[in-house]
């Protein structure tokens, strides 16, 4: 079955917007940034059909777009839950435990052994460093950093969101022990 | 220890709000004007003289590599500001952007100045999307208040534009950036040309670190004089460092090049878990940078020869403490694994050589391996160093190569019992 993929009226704006960031004849540029948009709109997932429009959209080969989805870890080619939990899977966050979170996050949200959960809402994924080592273990959902995670302050979030609670942000900011 | 009034980062952790006011009140754009007016020759100088080398990992001395563009050429000039932080390890220009994005800002219209861009991107890494609100609100607002656009201050058109990555770790080297802001995969490209002759577009082109473009401004108001006069002979001025791991309050600080380790660690994060006697070993500048055991820190200090003299560098700052908790060899297949995942595939030795070696790595781990494995690790190292057109793989060896100075025998001695 074959879907049709848009832009949304704001996305469009947005699209006409991020190329003019570039010079005219520098389309390829806005590939990313048009990449971007279109996952989030489609649910967090590229499809070859949305990699087409993008390709159509902007005037480009479906090869070229098609290369840039396929080598950048954020475009995701496979559906996804609506909250994507992505732990921390280098040194600093490994070593204070996140393969152990890592698994709790599979078991609370049903998604061992497969890849979205029942009711749609999650998928766990490790990633490489987040760069927000000094706040390790590091953990994002979505767009949101969760600081310090712990499997307490992962499974509240969790729990959370299940009831339906939009994804809170905050920011844990740990400053040198001198600083007043 | 850096004095209070000596940072060049005075509002790192946000405290005082972060708004173009709050900026202002702090020093930021205040004489910003006078700044431009003394010219690009003399700010390409002054920031030579301040010997202010690049923050982003490979230490390259800024002024000089400004004084590249030749302003002869007719082509357009880009600066493109490189905040693609990925190294694990690494998280300093993440408090940059969210806390201090009017430093980036200015620092940007002061580079571009020197080298005569009209155009600035800002390549930050795709999961700093909330950060990154605080920076694009920086450059409104210097939009609104007439910093950029066409015509400013009357004397320069300047527009900046933030591009997002989105997940390779490869893109943070520079020519890999390039190639992913014009929309391809992150492939580094041969060199030379070199950017400053082809780089963006194929015209010249600067790429800086933010944290190298954010201390710009603040050098020229200060002065090349007052900036040297921090840190040592071969590192002048301040730097970021991020501490990670196993200290008791890891955070991110600036300090004077030069510091010694032990009273980073001691004045910023009150000493490591379970005390000095606990402490492990640390990796000093992002996973790339060889590991120190702890003998070798009684005296060492955060700057270039400080690190050469123990065979390790400093990096990005990024400074990861290991207590006694850390295994060791967990430790070392997690960063060989980290490389063999983010090798572009481009070159043949990197993406082999990687493979080769995480599949030893395993193999040592689940006590497969024979002795002599871990020599096959060592050669395989050896042979690809230096072979690639990047230097990620020289990165893995590096890292590698630091682990097995230190516990080789311990891990050969592993395997037979
Ligand atoms: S190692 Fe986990 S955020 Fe950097």
């Amino acid at each position: 079955m074959l879907e049709i993929f848009s832009f949304s009226e704001e996305n469009k704006k947005l699209a006409q917007d991020t190329l003019k960031k570039y010079p005219e004849s520098k389309r390829f540029s806005a590939i990313m940034p048009l990449l971007t948009m279109a996952q989030n709109q489609n649910g967090g997932y590229l499809t070859e059909n949305v990699i087409a429009y993008v390709a159509d959209y902007l005037g480009v080969s479906v090869m070229s777009v098609a290369e840039v989805a396929n080598f950048y870890s954020m475009y995701n080619l496979k559906p996804v839950g609506k909250y994507l939990i992505q732990t921390c899977n280098s040194v600093v966050c490994c070593m204070k435990g996140s393969d152990e979170l890592y698994e709790h996050a599979k078991e609370i949200t049903g998604t061992k052994n497969k890849d979205v959960s029942a009711d749609g809402l999650f998928s766990v994924k490790k990633v490489e460093c987040l760069g927000a080592c000094s706040n390790a273990i590091a953990v994002k959902i979505n767009d949101v950093f969760v600081e310090e995670a712990t499997k307490a302050s992962l499974a509240e979030r969790v729990a959370n969101l299940k009831q339906g609670l939009p994804l809170e942000e905050k920011f844990i900011v740990r400053k040198s022990l001198i600083e007043e | 220890m850096l004095e209070k009034n000596d940072r060049v980062f005075n509002n790192l952790y946000g405290t005082k709000g972060v708004s173009f006011d709050v900026a202002k009140s702090l020093g930021d754009f205040s004489n910003l004007k006078e700044i431009l007016g003394k010219g690009a020759d003399y700010i390409i100088n002054e920031i030579k003289n301040s010997q202010l080398k690049g923050r982003g990992g490979a230490g390259f001395p800024t002024g000089m590599k400004w004084s590249f563009i030749n302003k002869k050429d007719p082509r357009p000039k880009y600066l493109v500001i490189n905040g693609d932080e990925g190294e694990p390890g690494t998280c300093k220009d993440r408090e940059i952007i969210r806390h201090e994005p009017y430093k980036i800002v200015e620092g940007a219209i002061i580079s571009s100045y020197a080298i005569e861009a009209k155009a600035c991107y800002i390549y930050i890494r795709g999961e700093f999307i909330q950060e990154t609100r605080a920076l694009q609100k920086a450059i409104d607002d210097a939009y609104a208040n007439g910093l950029l656009g066409k015509n400013c201050l009357g004397m320069y058109d300047l527009d900046i534009y933030i591009h997002f990555g989105a997940g390779a770790y490869i893109c943070g080297e520079e020519t890999a950036l390039l190639e992913s802001l014009e929309g391809r995969k992150g492939f580094p490209r041969i060199k030379p040309p070199f950017p400053a002759v082809s780089g963006l577009y194929a015209n010249p082109t600067v790429i800086n670190n933010i944290e190298t473009i954010a201390v710009v401004p603040t050098i020229l108001r200060r002065g090349a004089d007052w900036y040297k006069s921090m840190g040592v002979a071969e590192a002048a001025g301040t730097k970021l460092f991020c501490i990670s791991g196993f200290v008791n309050n890891p955070c991110v600080v600036e300090e004077k090049l030069g510091i010694g380790f032990k009273e980073l660690i001691d004045t910023h994060c009150g000493g490591v878990i379970g005390g000095w006697d606990n402490f492990l070993a640390v990796i000093p500048g992002g996973s790339s940078t060889p590991i120190i055991p702890a003998a070798l820190c009684e005296r060492l200090t955060m700057d270039f020869e400080g690190m050469k003299a123990v065979g390790s560098s400093l990096g990005t700052g990024a400074v990861i403490v290991f207590n006694k908790s850390v295994e060791i060899l967990r430790a070392m297949k997690n960063i060989v694994a980290f490389y063999n995942h983010e090798s572009c595939g481009q070159c043949t030795p990197c993406r082999e050589g990687s493979a080769a070696a995480v599949k030893i790595m395993n193999s040592i781990i689940n006590k497969e391996a024979q002795p002599k494995d871990v020599d096959l690790l060592e050669r395989i190292m050896d042979d690809t160093f230096g072979t690639t057109i990047c230097a990620l793989n020289d990165a893995t060896v590096f890292a590698v190569k630091g682990f097995l100075k230190h516990y080789k025998e311990d891990i050969k001695q592993s395997l037979q019992i």
